[in-house]
């Protein structure tokens, strides 16, 4: 085929000076990114850039790395909490009671008193050593309600009248008479014991230390202080910032120095029973749920502290029931349920440090909560953990200690994962290069039978995760040949992190883990070259009758073009681009014009970028 | 005194035939100093692009892209109109869970100090738990400064206020930032601090850094006026 020219743009031939054709690559050869946690520099100065996971303590939630110390989640019992660390968290402990009937009976809430561990359910008031040992019955029959004070153990009988126990274990009634029975509920407030009933709104309040002036009926005490109307009934009470707070599922009502309730907060749309089943004052403000929510209140304003989803693929994993909540060693419990991927149910303890959440136990995977109750026992240093489900229970205890790091013994089965966030390095299009990761590490071993291992594997644009390698010693280990490739090229990478211990008191410490890495944006190419523009211009055998003027007018269109143009380059590749500029230079006149415009020879310049 | 400027003589005695005088003009005593140049240096040619004047270079240009990592983890300008370190700041007490205008109130150090306080700049004052948080910027270098602020400290002290002066070094690293946060509202693995917040009377954690800027700043101030 003849062509009139060596280039041809946007449907036209031109002519062109070869000399002055130039093609140069004008995308960054590889961007340094701006990444979270560049705080600490652990680059090497050479062509990767790193990408550093040093601290763990903003807890899961982050779907994409948006913060230095986030991650998606984890599995199975893993401890973040402690600056620059992620380790094992401490074993949960069955400590089940055979005795409970039937067996799904949860305990409601658990007591320590004289040294002695007490909980109450629906089998009866039951206790057992901290530490370990078989439980034993103490009163059989239903209990709403145990609470203990220095020197005796009040417990409340369903529609039974309140009773004490003294520490030296004589049990006898409380209360000033008969009608002192069925009670929820028992606090203390500024000299008094509060008492709210069964199934009433009404509460009650005793001076006397042994609750010997206890009411339990309206026509013995006008003092009795009803909360709200609308037959709500009383779910129990808290006291913050110095005041007393009684919790309806509709809201919470503050008793006055006038012993008046009023309504504080209004949740009479949200109504439940199961609002303010987690409750708790923590670091200075009030804990709460309303259903599946987790608010925090300072007194004047509500912030949602929900715990956020943990995981990246829907349906996602959030919390689907809330359990109790306690706070210990300045740190928040609190067990839920949360509905997995596999809409699989798991019962997990969570805990909050205020700055972020941290799952760190899996309590129980399958079923769905009818019921949990948890408990700090001050002396041992435990966390008790009561739960049921339809169809069973369980007695968990797990301990704390005093410590600034986790409290063996350690679970040396099961699956304990940290899966870090979507690392796209901020651009999730551009395509990465990886040759290698560095793990930092410690207390690892490959002593047989007491093996300690970090085992790293990670998934690339949502695929399956493959296994990388494992790290069984000390120090700062470089994982190479991902795949059993050089590199790994990604939008993002998800990495699986596992830790293992054969020895029940120790765990591996995860200390740091360093992603090398390069950005590799797609190449796009600038041309550059200048036209000939000249009348009657021969080439290869034909002539071309275009004056100069029309060629620039032409070019002048493909300039203005808003779509890209098609650009045929002299090696007839096809591509499109935009002219991104043009500029003539008249060089020479001819006295002979074949049309009524002035014959101006000339070179226009133009500048042709690829679309891409 | 310098002599008025005279260009023209005042009197011109005309001298004899043959005879030829000098004129002479006194001159002020103070001239301008004037000197005649050209610009000989081509700045068509030149480029602004600080890898021009790099005569030497290694490595191959790589330009940082993305957004900056800390304003990622500051509000953004139009939310809070503050300086880059308090607009850290203020994300870092909403991700605790402090809301502005209930649990403490800002206002810019830009915006000049708070009247209820005489004037003193009190970035983040968190009216219950008696806390003035005040990002500090390199301003806060220079030997006056440092006076103004320990003098500024005292005077809120002594209102019962107690007071965290964070460099803005220490804002910019995340890790020594999260530190400090969690030893100022005693979180959990701060150095310091109990289930309680601080109070007004607690020792200032940061004594030690601020008599060691102090003591910066008091040696630098004798070396520039003594000339050692």
């Amino acid at each position: 085929m003849y062509k009139l020219g060596d280039i041809r743009i946007n449907g036209k031939e031109y002519r062109i000076d070869i000399d002055s054709y130039r093609v140069k690559d004008l995308a960054d050869f590889s961007p340094r990114a701006s990444v979270p946690g560049g705080s600490i520099i652990h680059s090497e100065l050479l062509l990767y850039q790193p990408l550093v996971m040093t601290d763990w303590r903003h807890g899961f939630g982050f779907t994409w790395h948006t913060s230095a110390m986030g991650y998606m989640k984890t599995n199975g019992n893993i401890d973040t909490r402690y600056p620059g660390v992620a380790s094992l968290s401490t074993a949960v402990i069955n400590r089940h009671d055979a005795g409970e009937s039937p067996t799904n009976n949860s305990k409601r809430g658990f007591v320590e008193f004289n040294n002695e561990l007490y909980s109450w359910s629906a089998t009866g008031l039951r206790k057992t050593g901290f530490h370990s040992g078989a439980w034993t019955s103490v009163f059989a029959g239903v209990i709403n309600f145990a609470f203990a004070t220095e020197n005796w153990l009040f417990y409340c009988p369903e529609g039974g009248r309140i009773r004490r126990m003294s520490k030296a274990g004589v049990h006898e009634n409380a209360g000033i008479n008969a009608n002192s029975t069925d009670y929820a509920w028992l606090i203390i407030y500024r000299g008094f014991i509060y008492a709210g009933k069964r199934n009433r709104n009404e509460v009650y309040y005793a001076e006397q230390e042994n609750l010997s002036d206890l009411h339990g009926a309206p026509a013995d005490d006008p003092n009795m202080i009803p909360i709200g109307a609308g037959g709500y009934f009383t779910l129990g009470a808290i006291h913050y910032a110095g005041f007393l707070y009684v919790l309806r599922r509709d809201g919470i009502w503050s008793i006055g120095e006038d012993r008046i309730a009023r309504l504080v907060l209004d949740f009479s749309s949200e109504m439940s029973s199961s609002n303010f089943r987690a409750r708790t004052v923590f670091n200075g403000y009030m804990y709460f749920n309303i259903g599946t929510k987790i608010y925090q209140w300072n007194g004047s304003r509500i912030v949602d502290q929900t715990p956020p989803r943990m995981n990246d693929v829907f349906p996602y994993e959030e919390i689907h029931n809330c359990g109790n909540m306690t706070t210990a060693n300045n740190f928040l419990y609190l067990t839920a349920v949360f509905r997995t991927t596999t809409l699989q149910f798991i019962h997990s303890l969570f805990c909050f440090d205020g700055a972020g959440w941290h799952k760190l136990a899996d309590l129980n995977i399958g079923e769905t909560l009818n019921m949990s109750s948890i408990y700090h026992a001050p002396t041992p240093r435990i966390l008790y953990i009561g739960w049921n489900t339809n169809t069973s229970s369980n007695t968990q205890h797990i301990p704390i200690g005093t410590g600034v790091t986790p409290k063996s013994p350690f679970p040396n089965a099961g699956t304990h994962e940290i899966i870090t966030p979507r690392l796209d390095m901020g651009f999730r299009r551009i395509r990465k290069s990886m040759p290698s990761i560095l793990v930092e590490g410690s207390n690892l071993s490959a002593t047989l039978g007491s093996e300690r291992r970090i085992e790293i594997s990670y998934s690339i644009d949502g695929g399956n995760f493959v296994t990388w390698g494992t790290m069984s010693s000390n120090g700062i280990v470089e994982m190479t040949l991902p795949g059993g490739l050089p590199t790994i090229e990604f939008n993002f990478i998800i990495f699986r992190i596992r830790l293992s211990t054969a020895d029940a008191w120790s765990t591996p410490i995860l200390e740091g883990l360093t992603i090398r890495f390069l950005l590799r944006p797609d190449v796009f190419y600038g041309y550059n070259f200048n036209i000939i523009a000249a009348q009657s211009y021969v080439y290869g055998g034909r002539q071309d009758d275009r004056s100069p003027a029309v060629i620039f007018e032409e070019l002048k269109t493909a300039r203005n073009s808003k779509a890209p143009v098609e650009f045929v380059d002299i090696y007839d590749t096809v591509r499109r681009g935009y002219i991104s500029a043009v500029s003539q230079m008249a060089s020479e006149r001819h006295e002979v014009s074949e049309s009524d415009v002035p014959n101006i020879e000339g070179r226009i310049n133009v500048n042709l970028v690829e679309a891409r | 005194m310098p002599l008025k400027r005279i260009r023209t003589p005042v009197k011109i005695k005309p001298s004899g035939i043959g005879v030829r005088k000098r004129i002479i003009i006194p001159q002020p005593a103070y001239r301008p100093l004037r000197i005649r140049t050209r610009d000989v240096t081509r700045r068509e040619e030149m480029s602004l692009d600080p890898w021009w004047f790099v005569t030497h270079r290694r490595g191959l240009n790589r330009s940082r892209v993305g957004l900056d990592p800390l304003e990622i983890r500051a509000v953004s300008r139009e939310q809070v109109a503050g300086t880059l370190p308090e607009r850290i700041v203020y994300a870092y007490l909403n991700r605790l869970g402090f809301r502005d205008g209930s649990d403490f109130d800002f206002q810019s150090s830009v915006e000049g100090g708070r009247l209820e306080l005489g004037g003193i700049v009190a970035d983040f004052l968190f009216p219950f738990l008696k806390i003035i948080i005040n990002p500090m910027g390199p301003t806060h270098e220079t030997y006056i400064r440092a006076i103004k602020n320990e003098e500024q400290i005292s005077a809120l002290m002594a209102m019962g206020y107690e007071v965290f002066m964070i460099p803005d070094e220490d804002i910019y690293n995340e890790y020594t930032f999260e530190e400090l946060m969690r030893r100022i509202f005693a979180l959990p693995n701060g150095r310091m601090g109990s289930s309680q917040a601080y109070g007004a009377n607690e020792a200032n954690p940061f004594w030690y850094e601020q008599m060691f800027y102090r003591a910066t700043s008091i040696y630098q101030e004798l070396r520039r006026q003594t000339g050692i």
